[in-house]
């Protein structure tokens, strides 16, 4: 039976250090297609072929001030810098996966409900590719 | 990886414990800044093990009857008496 990956352990390294408190993230790929419908290949269905690559992350978490991690303070800051950094999303475990690539914050939340824990969220937007590695 | 700050870094003082990439704790090790923290136990998902527990014993309570009439569900069902007819008579 395949080992499958405990999501605790996968979480954004962001210029190498994690996002502090958070309680979930993720990773999309996106891929637009450019139309290649020609008289000469008509079948009923569209034809395409690969365009334009883009990739963000997102992340949540619980706010907390005095994480050693990635605090909401440095979020912000590198939000107003518009800062680049390298973000890499892994378990950080030799031998597995990496996906890695230069980011910024593109969005950041925070939540604040009645007798309920103070949260945030965000969005990375990455510039240019991402890339697949391996830990070593 | 989980890291011990021994230096003063950035907003990071002596004593932080901080989770960052192993290349960036190698970096960071290398220049005297932090140690590798000696517990990393978030890292670590071996499941303790448990003492294996033996099954309980479980006493179902029928609610819909007396304690009286469990008793007697419960009670050795007697023996039934044969009835002595002419073709079951002892010979």
């Amino acid at each position: 039976m395949a080992n499958i990956v405990n999501g605790t352990d996968l979480r954004f390294y962001k210029a190498g250090t994690a996002i502090g408190e958070a309680t979930s993230c993720q990773i999309s790929f996106t891929m637009e297609t450019r139309s290649a419908l020609t008289k000469d290949n008509v079948g009923g269905f569209t034809r395409v072929e690969a365009g334009q690559r883009s990739a963000t992350g997102s992340f949540q978490g619980l706010m907390a001030y005095d994480t050693t991690n990635e605090s909401v303070s440095d979020l912000f800051t590198s939000y107003t810098n518009g800062e680049k950094f390298i973000l890499r999303f892994t378990d950080d475990t030799n031998g597995h996966p990496y996906w890695e690539g230069t980011a910024m914050i593109t969005q950041i939340d925070f939540e604040a409900g009645v007798e309920a824990n103070a949260g945030y969220s965000g969005t990375f937007t990455f510039d240019g590719a991402v890339t697949l590695g391996t830990e070593s | 990886m989980i890291i011990e700050i021994l230096k003063a870094h950035g907003k990071w003082v002596p004593g932080d414990v901080v989770d960052v990439t192993r290349q960036t704790a190698a970096a960071l090790s290398f220049t005297g800044v932090c140690r590798i923290h000696e517990d990393q136990t978030r890292r670590d998902y071996t499941p303790t093990p448990t003492e294996p527990q033996e099954p309980q014993q479980v006493t179902v309570n029928n609610y819909f009857l007396a304690p009286e009439q469990v008793q007697e569900l419960e009670a050795e069902p007697k023996e039934k008496e044969i009835k002595r007819s002419f073709f079951n008579r002892k010979k």
